[in-house]
């Protein structure tokens, strides 16, 4: 079953959840394996997220369930950089792991309100 | 042979039960801060490598080293607060404090000293700058000041708590 376009709904809503609560948070990509992949629904929802905050630890992938009470109903895949990590990434002197490549960025949302109070899933 | 989600939730199992003898110790007052803490620490670097370990991150790669706890734990803090639905107007405050208190939590771990700066730690005796010998017997930890005395320390054990219930969910074979 191809579920892309609920998937990037999903990705869409959680990129919004993260860019809303932490202040640190200055760009997040998709990450993205082969599109066949990409289809399954048991594919989690995989983010890069560059973050002034965090410390260099290189890439370090955290898997996490879904979140159907927060409008998440696919599991995801968290890799969160500091920006000299993610000009490495660029670079190509930084790999992500499995092939997986940066993929489109999320642009933060516009209006936090929104984000806060509706799921857009 | 075991797969990835049977390692993280071995991981999730221990990271768990080190958690709760922890909390138990925490009542227990034979016991050293720095016991207490050498508990906690263990719990949460689990924690964290059990996430690491569902992502497909081999646990060969991970098991025998450390500083897998500055980075990691605050994501799942923030994950398990979007999971939560808590407003930002809590979230911010929540997260600056977990990023602070997982740097010090990580240093705990004697092999994670910052370079000789951070020589204190919940295991072995150490000497500072001025060779002064220290025992962790002795020493007032920064990172139990903040989890027991500062309000945002609670908050964030309730949602530690929370991350913890989760972690053996995610990783529930099926």
């Amino acid at each position: 079953m191809d579920c892309s376009a609920e998937k990037n709904a999903a990705a869409r809503n959680l990129a919004d959840k993260h860019f809303l609560v932490e202040d640190g948070l200055t760009r997040i990509f998709r990450i993205s394996d082969s599109a066949d992949v990409e289809r399954a629904p048991t594919e989690p929802i995989k983010l890069l997220e560059v973050n002034v905050n965090t410390i260099p630890s290189g890439i370090l992938p955290l898997r996490f369930g879904p979140m159907p009470a927060s409008g998440i109903p696919f599991p995801s895949i968290i890799v969160e950089v500091t920006p000299e990590e993610f000009e490495r990434i660029q670079a190509n002197d930084l790999k992500l792991p499995n092939g997986w490549t940066v993929s489109e960025e999320m642009q933060r949302p516009a209006a936090h309100h929104g984000a806060e109070h509706g799921n857009r899933a | 042979m075991a797969t990835a989600r049977e390692w993280a939730h071995a991981y999730a199992r221990q990271a768990v039960a080190d958690y709760r003898a922890w909390q138990a110790m925490q009542d227990a007052k034979d016991f050293h801060e720095c016991h207490r803490l050498l508990l906690f620490q263990m719990a949460c670097e689990k924690l964290c490598k059990a996430h690491l370990i569902l992502s497909g991150t081999h646990p060969d790669a991970i098991q025998t080293s450390h500083g897998f706890v500055a980075n990691p734990l605050p994501l799942i803090i923030k994950q398990q607060l979007v999971a939560l639905n808590v407003p930002s107007t809590k979230t911010k405050g929540i997260i600056v404090f977990a990023r602070y208190l997982a740097t010090e939590i990580e240093v705990l771990n004697p092999a994670m000293d910052r370079n000789g700066k951070r020589p204190d730690n919940c295991e072995y005796p150490w000497e500072d700058a001025i060779q002064v010998l220290h025992s962790p017997l002795d020493w007032t930890f920064h990172a139990a000041q903040l989890l027991l005395e500062k309000p945002r320390g609670r908050t964030f054990l309730k949602v530690l708590d929370t991350a913890f219930a989760r972690i053996l969910e995610d990783s529930r074979p099926d």
